[in-house]
Parts: C-alpha cells; sequence; structure tokens
C-alpha cells in the first residue's frame, strides 16, 4: 500500500515539476504552486480550457491541465505574438501545453504506465466520464496572475 | 470554477477519453477545404492529410475567380498546436488577398503571403514560433487547361507518358523574417491536359524507412507514382498511403504529410 502511495506521490511530482518547468524555462515567469488538496466530492474541477490526457497501464486514470481563456491568451502572445487570438487559438495553447508536458512526463514515466495524446475541450463535455475509485489530487497553479487547476486522478 | 462529470467504470480510460472529440482536431480539419471540393474543379484528385499529432501544420487552399482555380499547399515550419495556429494565419492571409487585391499569377500570390506574414510579425521580437512556411500553388483554367506553378521551397511532380518531370520552385520559404528579399517566378506548365500532377509537404520526403532505413526522395516516389499514372486518383489514394504506411513499417511517423493528387 505504501509503495502505491509513493508511486502516486511520485507521478505527482513528474506532472508537477514538468508544469512548472514549460513556464520557468518557455516563459521566463515562474509559476508558483499553491497548496495541492485531494478532492474528494464528485465531478471534476475545471476552468474554461482543458486538456487532458490519459494514463493506462498498471494504474488507470487522467491528468489535466485547467486555465480561463486570459492565461492561454498570454501565452499565446509570449509564443507567437498574436494579441488577439480566436477561441480555435486558445484551444491550441492549452493543446501545446498539454502536449508539452505529456511528452516530458511520457519520457521519464516508468514502462508501468502509458499515457495518451492530450484531448482538448472547452467546459464540461456530456460525453466526458470519469472511472469509479479515483482519487484526484488537485495543485492550485498561479502563473502571471492567472490561475490554473494541474488535476492527477488515478484509481 | 466549475464542477461536473459522471463516473463510471471504464477499464480503460484512454480508451474513454477517446470517445470525447478534440476541439483543435476539429478546428484544424474544418479550417481546410473538403477533399470533393477539388472534384469540382480537376477531373480527378486526392488529397491526403496525416497529421503526426492530432493536428498539423500542413494545409491546403482553394480559390476559383471565373475560369481560373488556384490550389495551393503550404507546409508551416514546425508541428503540433503551433503550427495548426500558423496554418490559421496563412488561411487568413490568403481570404485577405482574394478579398482584397486582383492578384492573379502564383508567383505574386507567394510575394504577397510573404509579404503579408513577415508585415504581421515583423516587430514581434522573441517569439518561439517559425514564421516561414512552404508553399506551391498551381493556377489551372479550367477551360484552356493552361496551368502555371510557382513554389516557395516546394516542387510540383509531373507524372506524363513520357516520364517524371519535377517543376521546380525558388529556394526561399515564404514569410522569413529576415532581411532577405525574396521573389517567386510563375511557370508554364506543359502537356497538362494528360499528365498527373502532385504537391507533397516535406514531410513525405521526411520519412524513415524503406530496405535501408532512409528518406523517401522525390525520383523515388515520383517512380512510385509513375507506375500508377493510369489509376483513378481515388486508387491512387490508397496506393500512396499504403505506400507511406509500408515505408515506415514499425518506425512511427516523424512528421506531418500531405499530399495532393490531381488532373487537370
Amino acid at each position: 500500500m505504501e509503495s502505491r502511495k509513493e508511486e502516486f506521490e511520485a507521478t505527482c511530482n513528474l506532472f508537477i515539476n514538468s508544469v512548472s518547468n514549460y513556464f520557468k524555462h518557455l516563459t521566463e515567469i515562474d509559476s508558483d504552486m499553491k497548496v495541492p488538496y485531494l478532492k474528494e466530492s464528485d465531478g471534476l474541477v475545471l476552468k474554461d480550457f482543458t486538456g487532458m490526457i490519459g494514463i493506462s497501464g498498471s494504474r488507470q486514470g487522467f491528468v489535466y491541465i485547467s486555465a480561463n481563456r486570459e492565461m492561454f491568451a498570454d501565452l499565446i502572445n509570449l509564443f507567437i505574438g498574436i494579441e488577439d487570438p480566436s477561441e480555435e487559438d486558445i484551444l491550441d495553447m492549452a493543446g501545446e501545453i498539454s502536449n508539452v508536458v505529456a511528452g516530458n512526463v511520457r519520457a521519464n514515466l516508468g514502462a508501468n504506465f502509458m499515457i495518451s495524446v492530450p484531448t482538448v475541450f472547452e467546459g464540461m463535455p456530456e460525453e466526458l466520464n470519469i472511472p469509479e475509485n479515483v482519487s484526484m489530487y488537485v495543485i492550485p497553479i498561479k502563473w502571471n496572475n492567472h490561475e490554473a487547476f494541474v488535476v492527477l486522478g488515478l484509481d | 470554477m466549475s464542477e461536473s462529470g459522471k463516473k463510471v467504470n471504464e477499464s480503460n480510460w484512454i480508451v474513454n477519453l477517446d470517445k470525447i472529440e478534440d476541439s483543435t482536431r476539429r478546428n484544424y480539419f474544418s479550417v481546410l477545404p473538403q477533399e470533393q471540393m477539388l472534384m469540382e474543379f480537376f477531373s480527378d484528385a486526392f488529397v491526403i492529410n496525416k497529421p503526426k499529432g492530432r493536428v498539423g501544420g500542413d494545409g491546403y487552399w482553394l480559390h476559383s475567380n471565373g475560369n481560373d482555380v488556384y490550389l495551393a499547399l503550404f507546409t508551416c515550419v514546425g508541428e503540433g498546436h503551433l503550427a495548426s495556429m500558423m496554418i490559421r494565419i496563412y488561411m487568413n492571409a490568403l481570404k485577405k488577398m482574394v478579398d482584397g487585391y486582383s492578384i492573379d499569377f502564383p508567383g505574386s500570390i507567394l510575394q504577397f503571403l510573404h509579404r503579408e506574414v513577415q508585415a504581421r510579425f515583423k516587430d514581434k521580437n522573441n517569439i518561439l514560433l517559425n514564421t516561414n512556411a512552404n508553399v506551391g500553388i498551381v493556377k489551372l483554367n479550367t477551360t484552356s487547361k493552361a496551368m502555371e506553378f510557382a513554389g516557395a521551397n516546394m516542387d510540383l511532380l509531373q507524372v506524363h507518358r513520357t516520364g517524371i518531370k519535377i517543376i521546380t520552385g525558388e529556394k526561399s520559404q515564404v514569410g522569413e523574417t529576415g532581411e532577405h528579399r525574396s521573389s517567386y517566378t510563375s511557370i508554364s506548365l506543359e502537356n497538362t491536359k494528360d499528365s498527373n500532377f502532385y504537391l507533397c509537404s516535406s514531410g513525405v520526403f521526411n520519412l524513415i524507412g524503406g530496405p535501408d532505413f532512409k528518406k523517401i526522395t522525390t525520383n523515388q516516389f515520383g517512380e512510385f507514382l509513375r507506375d500508377r499514372r493510369k489509376v483513378a486518383m481515388s486508387e491512387q489514394k490508397s496506393m500512396t498511403e499504403q505506400y507511406l504506411a509500408t515505408w515506415t513499417g514499425a518506425n512511427r511517423q516523424n512528421d506531418d504529410i500531405m499530399v495532393i493528387g490531381f488532373k487537370a
């Protein structure tokens, strides 16, 4: 049981570090990780736009990064110089950050885990079902005055 | 903050996640013309579009004006979501040209694109995106079948009963933000009525595999197409998809792939 807890924490740290490095190295603006908490009630904690990655293998689950339009708009301005991003641009930016994080984590995860290509969506798709028996670990992040969530759910 | 979601007993969460439509993939494909639209202007045609990920940096544009039809394929540098954003920038620049300017020649269209993209990113320093693209553009007069081509780091493959001809584009890409000047020449094509033509993204020639674990050369690909010259374009499409998949084998697709085949 202890080893599963350690595995969960190690997986959490991989995602936390990956998101933190993304902001630090690519935007040169540090992000601030707030106190993580375990979410016990039903449902997901979502902002406006979300990139979600599926985890399978020895354990099932997901991780997602969710933020509001303004944060992705700031990233687009920084990366691409577009000051008036469209809805499509915002979604692509959510996909880009999820992709980079997924790629970094994939390179560091053990062979027992597989992670999917991120799926990007706005709001909460009706078709989205979350597996039973999943504990969700919510990590609030502040970057450039914007709040985002990294949420890890593993069975 | 909103809270929502339903719980299910799902044995494979990745499969479950795949049931949700990815919004970026939908947006990427919806900005491109439908393959059937090519059939309205060309006697036969196909499009192969296989992004490496959910979205890609390859796109194509189709426009008609009287008896003239314009077809462009562009490969934005990079891949994934940032390149997909550039696709929209190129499509919007072409829309701006159609709405506000009378530009006839393929070379002039490339010049316009180059200036538009260059102007858009002129004062943007330190951005993490390459704004360049390889572009090939064809103009066809649907009545006379007269055809012109201009390329920015992209060639046009012409397959005729007499052999394969590679119509070479200029070396410089479109949209480079440096100070260098680019000019693109429109080339008139011969034997247009009984030839097949192919525009290919650079990803086709980046695919690694085959018997010697190498990239496909333009000549190899041209020979493959020449041997199927008389086959209908729809069949050529599936044969080309199979050829590229066989070439790649067990290796991962390492770049976005787009091929457009057409007959005047």
